[in-house]
């Protein structure tokens, strides 16, 4: 009886401690720290599912990135730093509502130095 | 009367002719095999012809120019059109862009042919051969679909 009780608390032990490797589920991809928080401020209030502007999620939503398929993630990625570099995005009205949401230049390069990083791994088959 | 008419005909006439020497210069180069996408890429015939007739006379070098549109002032409004067109892509260099950028505009080309936004209205009024079908929209997309993940594993 006593060994059965011993083994059941083991068990439980172990079933709680694999918890924490349960594989990730959601499609979302994992940004790196710095660039999540750019998005986050500057873009997710639009391309980011609930987002009430349908015609900014249709070109993009951060949310189904993994859904993507590779050379449109690609295409995305170009098309991300070339607006963000001609001042496109975020469009100026927007900033109006939020100014804290205008990209920083220092910002705007480092959104850039990413969007390339990611790019070319993606062409290497990463 | 007539001859109000008769004079100001005349310094119309004067004027039109008169605009012929300032006409935009053609764009007209011919095609460097080395950068051009179909002398590249070279696709099958349907889609090479797709491409010269929907998007090359405004995204390349090679404008090809009905008469009535080497005549000023109709060339003006025209080579400002191939001015922007070109400025936003230029077909005829496609492989001086980066690897990326070409993927992307492989997938930009597609995307802008399916949702309608490519060729422009006003052009297609003037070329019928340029209305795309939607199996030649297919048949484009899955074509640089294909294009672009060779470009990828290059």
């Amino acid at each position: 009886m006593k060994k059965q009780i011993v083994r059941l608390v083991v068990l439980g032990i172990l079933f709680l401690a694999f918890q924490s490797f349960s594989p990730d589920t959601s499609a979302e991809k994992e940004f790196p720290e710095e660039i999540s928080v750019i998005l986050k401020t500057s873009c997710y209030d639009c391309h980011y599912t609930g987002a009430k502007t349908e015609k900014a999620l249709k070109a993009l939503n951060f949310e189904e990135w993994e859904g993507y398929r590779v050379t449109k993630k690609i295409a995305l990625l170009g098309e991300v730093c070339k607006v963000v570099e001609e001042g496109k995005m975020p469009p100026e009205k927007y900033l109006e509502h939020k100014p804290g949401s205008k990209l920083t230049d220092k910002q705007k390069k480092l959104l850039c130095e990413w969007t390339e990083q990611e790019a070319e791994k993606l062409m290497q088959g990463k | 009367m007539g001859r109000i008419f008769k004079f100001v005909g005349i310094v119309l006439l004067v004027l039109l002719v008169g605009l012929q020497f300032f006409r935009p210069d053609l764009n007209s180069e011919a095609p460097d095999p080395e950068l051009d996408l179909i002398a590249v890429t070279s696709p099958p015939d349907h889609i090479a012809s797709m491409f010269r007739s929907a998007c090359y006379d405004c995204h390349s070098n090679q404008t090809v120019y009905p008469w009535y549109q080497k005549i000023s002032p109709v060339s003006w409004y025209l080579n400002n059109h191939i001015q922007k067109g070109k400025a936003a892509v230029n077909f005829s260099v496609f492989e001086s862009l980066e690897k990326a950028d070409r993927i992307g505009l492989l997938v930009e080309t597609c995307e802008v042919v399916e949702a309608g936004t490519m060729p422009i209205q006003s052009y297609l009024l003037l070329h019928k051969e340029a209305r795309l079908t939607p199996e030649n929209r297919d048949a484009l997309c899955q074509w640089t679909e294909e294009e672009a993940l060779k470009v990828m594993r290059e």
